[in-house]
């Protein structure tokens, strides 16, 4: 016994917590009442003060005072339970801490304690429940008393040792209650959340090894890990550890999080049966009727889409699944498959164990939520359908939350976005697939996000890549397969064209894009080491093969006035949307420190987009003077006027002066209607041939036409350019 | 004052309730013995604030009556010169 050990009665030792915890309560409920009120007294002269500083520090050191003795409580319990150090008298010897080293000893002996105390529990919780959730919870107000104190190294310590226990308590807390239709009870899931904020608060604040994160994303039990996270806190809580590491060719790898690697796990199990919801008992119905309330308790009890729920809300987690080697696999999945079937599994004796699910074969799915529960037969397959809205908003996240850099972030996000965009369906043909509306707002999203990578990609013959920052281009940036029969490039494009609003939208941005690169080069304000000329013509390329990609899935942008309308109002919309972003404006002036922004900046690329699409009242005026070929002219004197080309905005400002009610100038922005429609036109067509040629804007169809027809040639139903 | 007075008595209480855990029913050790030792002097020193509040709070009624009188004498003398007219 070292000097620093006491022999400790484990409930008297336990008592003394409990009056400590008192005295730090009352203390902290009653000094300032003493403290402000004889000071105020006394501050107006009345009586003679006397110090209450030992009041003071009394409240300041019964908190340590209390969370100590309750630390040596625990640990005289546990190690009572586990017969470890007793001294025969009813006694056991404990360090005392006596010191800060010693304390810390003290601290980690009693998380280790605590740890394996709940996989006793676990393990003796079929002899005898009761006393397994007596400890669960003991443990459960353990943990949740190191969270508020902050205490990380007791955290780290508990969850390092305990990982494979707490990845298992769902299971075991089903066990003990699971019965009558009861998956897991208010209680269970309360317990639950407790055991995943400690968890959250450890992941965030420490470090877990890998063999920590393991135990958890290669637990046998993928649906007892799920329930933890899906009844633990949101997925924020946890960390965001974005590195990269290197592989063995020096490529940079991502590595990642405790979230995104569970994710990943559940997300391939789901397609396999690789876990199993234990909804059991003699009372679960297994014929018709009653399979639909089997199907609620299926949605509610699979971990599947509350796991991308909550790598969304981390972010970075969503980024790392999507970036990962089965990043691919899992977009392919979630887009085309994702109805899940529910089927019973037996044991040898017949004792029903839960369900488990499998994906359903693509072809019950058609870009709609199916109501598959009214037909025949589908009471044996139970069928529940993933949210579109989480898929969306977890695969747009993924694919363009990290923003456009030469960070960690920006890798994954970009590697993110080439695995979407290879795993994105045909919308047509035998095995065609149209997205639902929130996973082509994920598309949309990230075609605006990789404009100029998809540019860059046209003329791509080879394999698509994430190539890394260099000069002239100092963001990682995708080179997408972009020729060949059914190439990644012209599959994208098609499944975002299926809808004509999205259609509309995705040529829309590429317009603004391409014009105010163009203004950027005709200004002299490109970054240094970009090629503006290569940059313009990839996309003037570019909206050839929008135009074509279009034309294949049926919309005609050149054509169609209704497409036209929509696109008018997507470059008004997505005009002033760019304006904050360029130089010594808003957040570029700003942000004039980051390179990679101030880039984006510079060449006007939008690196955020409106998802507000109330565009429809201005439709019905727009009708009436849409007209082709005009959407490209407004975005390039748009783009000139915002890169700052003056005689262009006095040219504008002096014709919209000696026309009034035909007013088409509002400050710097043009702002068309039907009424001043005709005035812009006239405008644009009689421009001083000195300020035309400056800008070459009528030669605008002889410079980049080439590019355009290269791409829209081939399967172009004879539209006119964008000239 | 009654404030105060019940916020004292309710740490009183407090540490009253501590004090009986402490000793060799609950522990055997010098380490434990070291820190009850300094518990008990620290807690004697708090205990020593508490039970000398009363006094303090008299010693405030007092300075008021004190400082209440002063004033009333003030106001009679001051009414005293002015009464002439």
């Amino acid at each position: 016994m070292s000097s620093d050990e006491v022999g400790v009665d484990p409930g008297r030792v336990s008592q003394a917590a409990g009056a400590l915890e008192n005295l730090r309560d009352v203390l902290a409920a009653n000094v300032s009442i003493i403290v402000n009120t004889m000071n105020e007294y006394w501050s107006s002269g009345a009586g003679s003060p006397i110090s209450l500083a030992s009041l003071q520090q009394a409240q300041s050191r019964s908190p340590e005072d209390a969370s100590d003795m309750r630390t040596r409580a625990d640990l005289a319990a546990a190690w009572l339970a586990q017969s470890v150090n007793l001294t025969g008298n009813g006694m056991v010897d404990i360090p005392w801490g006596s010191t800060p080293a010693a304390l810390k000893e003290l601290d980690q002996l009693d998380a280790q304690a605590q740890a394996q105390a709940l996989s006793a529990a676990e393990a003796g919780s079929g002899q005898n429940p009761k006393a397994a959730r007596a400890v669960i919870q003991s443990i459960e107000l353990d943990i949740s008393d190191h969270v508020k104190a902050g205490d990380t190294s007791w955290l780290t310590t508990f969850y390092t040792a305990a990982a494979p226990a707490v990845a298992n308590l769902a299971a075991t807390l089903n066990h003990e209650d699971g019965q009558h239709m009861v998956v897991l009870s208010q209680q269970d899931q309360k317990i639950l959340n407790d055991y995943a904020t400690g968890l959250a608060y450890a992941d965030k604040h420490g470090t877990l090894s890998q063999a920590t994160i393991n135990a958890f994303s290669q637990s046998k039990n993928l649906w007892s890990v799920g329930m933890l996270f899906k009844f633990g806190p949101p997925g924020s809580a946890y960390g965001t550890q974005e590195t990269l590491g290197k592989d063995a060719d020096g490529n940079p790898v991502t590595q990642p999080n405790l979230l995104a690697q569970v994710t990943t796990a559940i997300e391939l199990a789901r397609m396999r049966g690789g876990y199993t919801i234990p909804l059991t008992g003699s009372d679960v119905p297994l014929g018709a009727p009653g399979s639909t309330e089997v199907s609620q308790l299926m949605q509610e009890f699979d971990p599947d889409e509350s796991m991308l729920a909550l790598s969304t809300q981390n972010g970075a987690a969503a980024r790392e699944v999507m970036a990962g080697p089965d990043g691919k696999q899992i977009a392919i999945d979630l887009m085309t498959r994702p109805v899940e079937f529910y089927y019973a599994s037996f044991d040898n004796h017949g004792t029903l164990q839960g369900f488990l699910p499998l994906a359903a074969p693509k072809d019950y799915f058609d870009g709609q939520m199916i109501d598959y529960a009214d037909g025949a037969g589908a009471w044996q397959s139970h069928p529940v359908t993933l949210s579109s809205t989480v898929i969306g908003k977890f695969l747009d996240t993924a694919a363009n939350s990290g923003g456009r850099g030469s960070g960690p972030a920006a890798y994954n996000s970009a590697r993110a976005a080439l695995n979407l965009i290879e795993a994105v369906p045909s919308p047509t043909g035998d095995d065609g697939i149209p997205l639902p509306e929130p996973v082509r707002q994920a598309l949309l999203h990230t075609a605006q996000n990789y404009m100029l990578d998809m540019a860059q990609s046209t003329t791509n013959t080879g394999l698509s890549a994430v190539e890394g920052p260099e000069a002239g281009l100092p963001v990682y940036h995708l080179l997408i397969q972009g020729q060949g029969q059914d190439n990644p490039l012209s599959t994208f494009l098609q499944q975002i064209s299926y809808d004509k609003t999205d259609a509309a939208a995705l040529d829309a941005s590429a317009k603004v894009t391409f014009s105010n690169i163009y203004a950027a080069t005709e200004l002299g304000k490109l970054p240094p080491g970009f090629n503006g000329s290569q940059a313009n013509n990839a996309m003037a390329g570019l909206l050839g093969r929008i135009q074509t990609e279009a034309n294949n899935v049926g919309v005609h942008l050149a054509r169609d006035s209704d497409e036209q309308h929509e696109e008018y109002n997507k470059i008004i919309e997505l005009g002033e949307s760019t304006l904050p972003l360029l130089p010594g404006i808003g957040d570029v002036a700003e942000a004039a420190t980051d390179p990679a922004k101030a880039f984006l900046g510079l060449l006007g690329i939008p690196t955020s987009f409106s998802t507000d699409a109330a565009t429809t009242t201005e439709q019905a005026d727009a009708q009436s003077f849409a007209v082709q070929g005009i959407q490209i002219h407004v975005s390039m004197v748009q783009g000139l006027m915002n890169n700052g080309a003056g005689d262009l905005r006095s040219s504008a400002q002096q014709y919209n002066s000696s026309h009034p009610g035909q007013q088409w100038l509002q400050g710097n922005q043009i702002v068309l209607t039907p009424q001043n429609y005709s005035a812009f036109q006239d405008w644009y067509e009689n421009l001083s041939p000195a300020v035309d040629q400056k800008y070459g804007l009528s030669s605008l169809e002889s410079r980049y036409g080439y590019y355009y027809n290269q791409q829209g040639g081939t399967s172009s139903d004879g539209a006119f350019g964008p000239w | 004052m009654s404030r105060v007075q019940t916020a004292a008595d309710a740490i009183n209480t407090a540490i009253g309730k501590v004090r009986p855990l402490l000793g060799g029913d609950t522990w055997t050790g010098p380490a434990a013995t070291a820190w009850e030792g300094e518990w008990n002097s620290f807690y004697g020193t708090v205990l020593g604030v508490l039970n000398s509040l009363p006094s303090a709070e008299a010693s405030v009624i007092n300075g008021v009556r004190q400082q209440a009188e002063q004033l009333q004498k003030q106001l009679a003398k001051a009414h005293a010169t002015v009464a002439p007219q």
